[in-house]
């Protein structure tokens, strides 16, 4: 596939434009990963496909092979891995806190400690989730930036 | 592997401390006038040493819940306790009932107050996370 970038004039609107013999799973691929940079990841809700914002994701977990995107009241499942959800969140306001469970900073209330020199993130809202203690470090340097 | 040293090294030398501590008031209340000789500075870092071994051995990457992890601290001291039993006692408990219950209590209060020190360190650092995480999402949203 040839890739062209070419420079636009600041009055008209940026695009992205993909030519293509047909729609397979690797132009999806890439379509969610222009999504993700652009502020949305898609989710499904049962048969629905839905455009979830960025900004109002709490975090997302891997249960049972699945990757779930929990919001303040509502949970989608993700066509992704969470490893591949990671990297597409990469650049935002995200990390990775432990092995199953990738946490959207801007929505952590607070941190206090948990057994084991683990640390519980208490989200705005209301639920917990568990930093543990390999991904302590990342979480810290992740924050002090 | 290199976590794994790390927690048992903090292990360590924090219960060497309060196990220097545990003798001296334990001394100073029941045999104030005994006199030892330099080979006692080296138990506390024996029993420390010892009381390290289970929590080196039983360490787990595996990510416990919170109720897994209590389990496997009570399992901890558990051994920790028939360690510490062993190396004072050499087996010979019978008839001293009173001194084995007086070591296991020790044991027990220093492995909490090890625990206490422990939570007590992770409280700071994740008051000082959570500061730091407020600075992020200000410095985010600005």
């Amino acid at each position: 596939m040839e890739i062209e970038v070419i420079t636009i004039g600041e009055d008209k609107k940026e695009y992205i434009r993909i030519g293509c013999h047909r729609v397979d799973s690797n132009i999806k691929e890439i379509v969610r990963f222009i999504e993700s940079r652009q502020g949305r990841i898609d989710g499904k809700d049962g048969d629905s496909q839905v455009s979830i914002p960025l900004a109002d994701i709490f975090y997302a977990e891997s249960v049972e092979n699945k990757t779930f995107i929990y919001l303040q009241e509502a949970c989608y499942e993700s066509g992704l891995r969470l490893y591949e959800l990671e990297e597409a969140l990469s650049g935002n306001r995200f990390v990775r806190i432990s092995k199953s469970v990738i946490v959207n900073l801007m929505k952590v209330e607070s941190i206090r400690p948990a057994l084991n020199g683990r640390y519980m993130c208490q989200l705005m809202n209301g639920e917990d989730v568990i930093i543990s203690r390999k991904y302590v470090t990342e979480v810290k340097e992740k924050i002090s930036r | 592997m290199k976590e794994r040293i790390i927690e048992t090294a903090k292990y360590f030398f924090i219960s060497t401390v309060l196990i220097n501590v545990a003798m001296y008031v334990t001394g100073s209340l029941f045999a104030p006038d005994q006199k030892f000789g330099y080979e006692v500075m080296i138990y506390p870092l024996i029993y420390g040493f010892l009381a390290c071994i289970p929590s080196f051995i039983m360490y787990t990457n595996r990510e416990l819940s919170v109720r897994q992890a209590l389990i496997h601290k009570i399992i901890q001291l558990i051994i920790i306790v028939a360690i510490i039993e062993a190396m004072v006692f050499r087996g010979n408990i019978s008839g001293y009932a009173m001194q084995v219950a007086a070591v296991a209590g020790s044991v027990v209060v220093i492995y909490l107050g090890v625990v206490l020190i422990r939570y007590k360190m992770d409280q700071k650092t994740a008051q000082e996370m959570t500061d730091q995480l407020k600075a992020f999402q200000n410095k985010a949203i600005s």
